[in-house]
């Protein structure tokens, strides 16, 4: 049934105009882990496009392959076949070197645990990607860093260090590091997976916002009461996009 | 302003400090060995080689029945023979403490001033030493248990007990020093010898070959020719005793403890190299999940691997900073404090190599 499904998808996939507003798009995506002797495919052919300023969840069950299709996306794991293109770049066909760069200033990356580095205060950990991407005068950096965190709503944390802030606040931070080179993609892999609900929907919120503005986001999230927040959700089953093809902006 | 990861690197390595600290110092230490032996092995091969082919080095003693002046001349004109010198060795033994005795090498010098072959040279006192007196190389003194001035008591084969006065000290650097050897050089004149119970006559005949640099086989073929010679003049010959040619008695050995010395501290660096290795990769080890999160935000490799040479690069500069002048300042102080290169390697050298080759430490000392 979900393979008819697929079969149905990837056939129509051909005629679909590629838009200017489009910003990924999946092609027949598969992605094998060799395990012991054999092979796992985690994901199974993979077609999925997002528009700009969409705010997508990525849903399904533990193992689905959730986090494996977004790794796709921001480039960290690379395809065993198939083609992904984000702001028409190809992906799948960049280095390590060229998708490091890439990376660092197409695409915000938001974890759920947070990632803030430990040693580095709140306001550095925003600087850090602006240095490593050559972004930004080296003394307008702090500046561009506290005004991120104002728009988080931490700035009075920039000088703490990541244990000295709340979960909450800690997630915050990581979203304005995301933001730290402007990127036109914020993903997102259950970044509200360690937060309690309250918490959880002002960050939610600050998400929502940002694709107001025009960021775009993908976010995998396990939470089916956040669904109000997203504009489209993606459900994966077994390496598979058994909806959400449909929620198309045809 | 440093960037962040600049910041991020230094905060690790204050966080990590003492286990960095404690990797300086290894690595400053086995630097400081190396360089340490490197150097002294370098000083000691110089001033031993120079120290003893100074001397002059006979090529060979030849035992006879009696040498007598008339003798020595005519073998300097013998073919090959560079040089001859009469002198004898008689083993007599010495009183250390009442009742006491320890073996006492004499060595016999018609002539303290005019000597050519196997040089030694006066450390203080008598020279030569008054009849009735000996020198004692400056090696055996603290054996005896007495002082320049104070008598001994020593004893010869055909002999009877004599008290004997020490005139003073010798430095010979062709003898192994008396402690490892447990026996007292002690220098005489034929009239001391005599009036010890041995009579005068002398029975050793040094000689030096005229080849450069000779080998063994050239010095032997030489020899017995000069003794064919000798015994066609009626000699008794006894026994021929040929030194390796131009190597100080300990050198061989010396050359292989300095090895070995020089194999400890490369281990100690290769040691200290492997420790190196392993506190990084465990701090590597620990940076995994952070090098991950610098990837995913846009690091490059190139940038990550920078960051993590750096900070090796400054925990080797650090341990060359170190290691390096105390090295030198090893070299310096010796240098400073006793005129003359000769007594570098006692300084340098560590204790346990004294212990291990005490006649070597002395003849590097000598
Ligand atoms: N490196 C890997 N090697 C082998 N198998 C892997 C690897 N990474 C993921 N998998 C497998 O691929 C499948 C999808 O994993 P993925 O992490 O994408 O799931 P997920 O939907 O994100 O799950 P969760 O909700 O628990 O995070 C799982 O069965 C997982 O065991
Ligand atoms: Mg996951």
């Amino acid at each position: 049934m979900i393979r008819q499904i697929q079969a149905h998808f990837h056939g129509s996939d051909e005629v679909l105009p590629v838009r200017e507003s489009r910003l990924i798009e999946l092609n027949s995506v598969t992605k094998a882990y060799t395990i012991g002797s054999g092979q796992f495919l985690a994901l199974k052919g993979i077609d999925m496009r997002v528009d700009v300023g969409e705010f997508v969840a990525v849903v399904g069950k533990s193992g689905s392959g959730k986090s494996t299709l977004i790794n796709m996306i921001t480039g960290i794991d690379s395809p065993t076949s198939g083609e992904v293109l984000v702001a028409s770049t190809p992906v799948h066909a960049l280095n390590q070197e060229q998708l490091a760069v890439w990376r660092g200033k197409n695409v915000g990356i938001v974890f759920q645990f947070f990632q803030l580095l430990p040693t580095l205060t709140v306001a550095e950990n925003i600087v850090l990607p602006m240095d490593f991407c050559n972004m930004y005068l080296a003394r307008e950096r702090r500046q561009r860093a506290i005004a991120l965190l104002e728009k988080v709503g931490i700035a009075e944390q920039a000088d703490k260090l990541p244990a000295d802030l709340s979960g909450g606040q800690q997630q915050r931070a990581a979203i304005a590091r995301a933001l730290a080179n402007d990127p036109p993609l914020l993903v997102a892999d259950e970044p509200t997976g360690n937060l309690d609900s309250q918490t959880s929907d002002a960050v939610m919120q600050l998400f929502s916002n940002l694709a107001a503005e025009g960021k775009t986001v993908v976010m995998v999230t396990h939470e089916r009461d956040l669904s109000r927040f997203f504009t489209r959700s993606i459900l994966l089953a077994d390496g598979l996009i058994v909806n959400g093809q449909a929620v198309s902006h045809a | 302003m440093l960037s962040p990861r600049w910041k991020k690197l230094w905060r690790d390595l204050s966080a990590a400090r003492g286990r960095m600290v404690m990797m300086v110092i290894a690595i400053a230490v086995s630097i400081f060995g190396v360089g340490t032996i490197l150097s002294a092995y370098t000083i000691l091969m110089r001033e031993i080689s120079r120290n003893y082919l100074g001397t002059s080095p006979a090529s060979a003693f030849i035992e006879l029945n009696q040498v007598d002046d008339a003798l020595v001349q005519a073998v300097r004109q013998q073919p090959g023979i560079a040089d001859a010198e009469a002198t004898s060795r008689v083993m007599g033994r010495v009183e250390v403490k009442p009742n006491e005795w320890m073996p006492m090498l004499l060595f016999v010098i018609p002539d303290f001033n005019a000597m050519r072959l196997s040089t030694f040279t006066s450390e203080s006192g008598d020279w030569p030493p008054p009849e009735q007196t000996i020198l004692l190389e400056r090696a055996a003194l603290p054996l005896t248990n007495v002082a320049v001035g104070d008598a001994l008591t020593v004893q010869t084969p055909n002999g009877t007990k004599q008290s004997i006065r020490i005139s003073g000290l010798a430095h010979d650097p062709g003898l192994a020093p008396a402690w490892q050897e447990q026996t007292i050089y002690a220098y005489i004149t034929p009239a001391t010898l005599a009036w010890l119970g041995e009579g005068s006559t002398l029975h050793i005949l040094k000689v030096s070959v005229k080849e450069q640099n000779p080998s063994v086989g050239a010095i032997e073929s030489t020899v017995s020719r000069l003794s064919a010679w000798l015994t066609g003049q009626g000699y008794a010959v006894g026994e021929i005793r040929i030194p390796p040619p131009g190597l100080h008695p300990h050198q061989s050995q010396m050359n292989s403890i300095l090895m070995t010395l020089l194999v400890f501290s490369l281990m100690a660096l290769v040691l200290s190299a492997i420790l190196t290795a392993t506190m990084i990769g465990g701090l590597l080890a620990q940076q995994v999940r952070q090098i991950g999160i610098m990837k995913a935000i846009g690091a490059r490799s190139s940038q990550v691997t920078g960051m993590y040479l750096a900070l090796v690069a400054v925990l080797g500069l650090a341990a060359v900073a170190l290691g390096i002048p105390a090295g030198n300042a090893a070299k310096r102080v010796p240098a400073a404090s006793t005129p003359g290169s000769e007594n570098y390697a006692g300084w340098i050298i560590p204790c346990c190599w004294r212990f291990a080759t005490p006649s070597a430490a002395q003849d590097a000392c000598s």
